[in-house]
């Protein structure tokens, strides 16, 4: 897969959008195109995660058992969307499974390579952090309970 | 005044992960302050100058409005206005201190300095931003899937609201 046509990819996110080309050269260049099948599960609950993905193509779902053991799903994903973004960040196992609900092709960006001091390294670790802090700002207003002071 | 690595490690035991030489960097840019019990530190739509580490004492979260929600409470170890210092959105919640307060400031121009470095010290600040999103959004999720309401908002009481109004002796100039 040529570069350019991942780089195109990348900016689909709007963090990523901003970084500038070298950074995401490197990106690119880390991380591999993948085709989805419908219903098949990109990560599931309770996994190690290995990778971040970027949602390029189709709709995901995300979906955790609830303690009677039926699934509750609580999100649908379209393009554009981090996957495994908690994951990434504090390194825990997947908090959900994720789902194709149609064919789809995402990035998948290795987890290892934001274990380097790297400029890459670091703009990844922003990314993460601003993309947690939008989905928790946009769930503040419908969940309060959690501790936000930001 | 520089701040003395004890006060840093002992409530961010972290960042002795830290090089001395880097660990001495990120004490350099952070500023010691204290806030007395009742004051507020700052409040829900400011524009976010700074976020705070807590080394002392307990804040209140708050949301204000119609029967200000309270949204929870906040200790030693851990971190205040970092998503704003991140993303330059205002202040989600007032935060006012339950007890006294002592607290690590980092300015937005020294955050400002030690990103634009890619100084290892901004990689930790980061490294902690990221782990602690993460457990909020977790703690989020495991209460949305069981189902369970969430924490019940409570009316503050007359001394919460007395404290809510009192001047800020620091915090947003």
């Amino acid at each position: 897969m040529t570069t350019p046509l991942l780089i195109d990819d990348l900016t689909r996110h709007p963090d990523l959008a901003v970084l500038e080309r070298g950074v995401l050269q490197e990106i690119a260049a880390t991380a591999q195109r993948m085709s989805v099948a419908p219903y098949n599960a990109l990560l599931r609950e309770g996994e190690a995660a290995t990778s971040l993905f970027l949602l390029v193509e189709g709709v995901v779902r995300a979906g955790r058992t609830r303690p009677d053991g039926s699934q509750a799903y609580f999100a649908e994903a379209g393009p554009g969307t981090l996957l495994a973004v908690v994951e990434a960040a504090d390194g825990g196992a997947a908090t959900a499974t994720f789902t194709a609900l149609g064919p789809c092709t995402v990035l998948a960006i290795p987890l290892h390579v934001l274990k380097s001091r790297s400029a890459m390294a670091f703009a990844l670790k922003e990314v993460l952090a601003l993309d947690l802090a939008r989905r928790l700002r946009a769930a503040n207003g419908r969940a309060p309970g959690v501790a936000d002071a930001s | 005044m520089a701040v003395a690595p004890r006060v840093l490690l002992a409530a961010f035991p972290s960042a002795r992960s830290l090089h001395p030489d880097d660990l001495k960097v990120l004490l350099n840019a952070l500023e010691p302050v204290r806030l007395p019990a009742g004051s507020v530190l700052f409040a829900a739509g400011e524009p976010p100058e700074d976020g705070y580490l807590v080394v002392a004492g307990t804040v209140r979260v708050v949301r204000p409005g119609e029967g200000e929600l309270i949204l929870g409470t906040l200790g030693r170890g851990q971190l205040i206005g970092e998503m704003g210092l991140l993303d330059g959105a205002p202040r989600s919640a007032t935060v006012l201190a339950e007890t006294d307060v002592t607290g690590l400031r980092l300015r937005r121009e020294q955050w400002a300095e030690l990103r634009g470095s890619g100084h290892p010290a901004a990689f930790w600040f980061l490294e902690e931003v990221g782990r602690r999103l993460g457990e909020r959004m977790r703690r989020m999720a495991a209460r949305q899937v069981a189902g369970l309401p969430p924490d019940e908002p409570h009316q503050p009481t007359w001394r919460q609201r007395a404290l809510a109004r009192l001047p800020r002796p620091w915090g947003a100039q």
